[in-house]
């Protein structure tokens, strides 16, 4: 072989060294974003994010329920966790591969603040206001549920603070916080003079608002000690109804109100007049 | 013919040799990793994620709340609507239940398989993918969906 032949195979050389080179480089960018387009941690967070609203939305239902049931907050309060430590669980085996890790921890939280409002009761022709002081509803570090009950304005909830790490993914310290609530505010309750009928105005809100589905099935009076049949519920807009009671008793009046929303979450208002 | 030619005749045919073959080799490397394989996977996981997480409150969570005559089968019609005919799909719906503070029950919910499925499947399956959901209902029952999506040729 002469020196004037080797050339072609040199350039072919090169040729096919750049020829392999490109490939490796169109190859090494195909597979490039596959490695980092990891969504399995967002599906979690999503997942979390969305249905933590849900478990303590029930687990308030349930612990709401069982209070009313036995009045023993602190039995009440264990039953309800038990529902969210099962969906904790529920989570840790669903998640398994990514190794997560969950914490929910009863951080409490201040619900509402002191205020005051004015209820106003009406009987035949003369009318009284009454001054109601609402004092602050705090959920106490420790617990998840408490609820302040048997006053004119009532109130349930529910507050945790949750947060993950998901080592498989390298996602660490994702956390927020949650709270559900019923509230009910009893404003104005009217009698005729004919003992005919009670009008009983109440105000009901959720933590994301005025509730607005509150059904007739789901609203019990009692006045003094006897459990009277809502005659109607109207819907006035902005979370206030007004409930109808046929043929009440001479005051004075002691009332329980107890409501139940569409989420199973129960509250109970007490007004004496 | 003299040796000076013959030479030049072979190192053509090496030129021609090398440069077809480094040609093959480079067509070869660029056909096995194909991106829209790749992506086609990650679809197929965000598809049933984003699928269980849209349908699980409004209805599903409804079918499980009254479980009445073959509910199963109303999950299999609502997801073979939803998915495109070339995607078949297998899904499996477990409950977990606290029985007391250190004992949890999980159990298979579904009679029967929720699927798509042939029982006789053997066709060319392209790609697979799958998502878990954790869901509560409104009556604080717990429930695992997990929803296999498989991609088939045609």
């Amino acid at each position: 072989m002469n020196s004037k032949g080797q050339l072609p195979i040199i350039v072919a050389v090169i040729l096919s060294g750049i020829i392999i080179f490109s490939a490796l480089t169109s190859y090494k960018v195909s597979i490039f974003p596959k490695t980092i387009e990891d969504t399995d941690w967002m599906h979690l967070i999503i997942n979390v994010d969305k249905d933590f609203k849900r478990i303590l939305q029930a687990s308030l239902a349930n612990f709401t329920r069982s209070y009313f049931k036995t009045g023993d907050r602190e039995d009440s309060e264990g039953n309800a966790r038990i529902h969210i430590e099962t969906w904790k669980f529920a989570f840790s085996l669903a998640y398994s591969p990514l190794s997560l890790k969950i914490s929910i921890s009863p951080s409490g939280s201040i619900i509402s603040k002191a205020s005051i409002y004015t209820l106003q009761f009406k009987y035949g022709s003369s009318t009284t206001l009454y001054t109601v002081y609402v004092s602050s509803f705090t959920i106490q570090r420790g617990s998840i549920f408490n609820c302040s009950w048997d006053k004119p304005y009532s109130i349930s909830a529910s507050h945790a603070s949750i947060s993950l790490d998901i080592i498989g993914s390298k996602v660490y310290g994702w956390n927020n916080s949650y709270t559900s609530l019923l509230s009910l505010n009893v404003t104005k309750i009217i009698v005729d003079g004919n003992l005919n009928e009670m009008s009983i105005t109440l105000i009901l809100n959720s933590e994301t608002g005025p509730v607005n589905n509150l059904s007739i099935n789901n609203v019990n009076i009692t006045i003094n000690g006897i459990q009277r049949d809502v005659g109607s519920l109207n819907y006035h807009g902005v979370g206030i109804y007004n409930a109808t009671i046929k043929n009440v008793p001479p005051p004075p009046y002691t009332i329980f109100i107890t409501l139940t929303d569409s989420r199973g979450i129960i509250v109970r208002s007490k007004v004496t007049v | 013919m003299n040796c000076s030619g013959q030479f030049r005749i072979i190192e053509a045919l090496i030129t021609v040799i090398l440069v077809i073959g480094s040609m093959t080799i480079a067509i070869n490397i660029q056909r096995i990793p194909s991106s829209w394989i790749i992506y086609s996977r990650r679809e197929l996981d965000d598809m049933a994620f984003n699928l269980l997480d849209e349908i699980s409150v409004p209805t599903i969570s409804n079918i499980l709340s009254n479980q009445t005559g073959k509910w199963e089968s109303d999950i299999s019609l609502l997801l073979g609507t939803l998915l495109p005919k070339t995607v078949y799909f297998n899904m499996t719906i477990y409950e977990f239940t606290p029985i007391n503070e250190s004992t949890i029950v999980m159990k298979m919910l579904n009679r029967f398989a929720i699927t798509n499925l042939p029982g006789n499947f053997v066709r060319d399956i392209y790609e697979s993918g799958s998502a878990i959901y954790i869901f509560t209902s409104s009556n604080g029952r717990i429930y695992m969906l997990v929803l296999t999506l498989i991609r088939v040729k045609g």
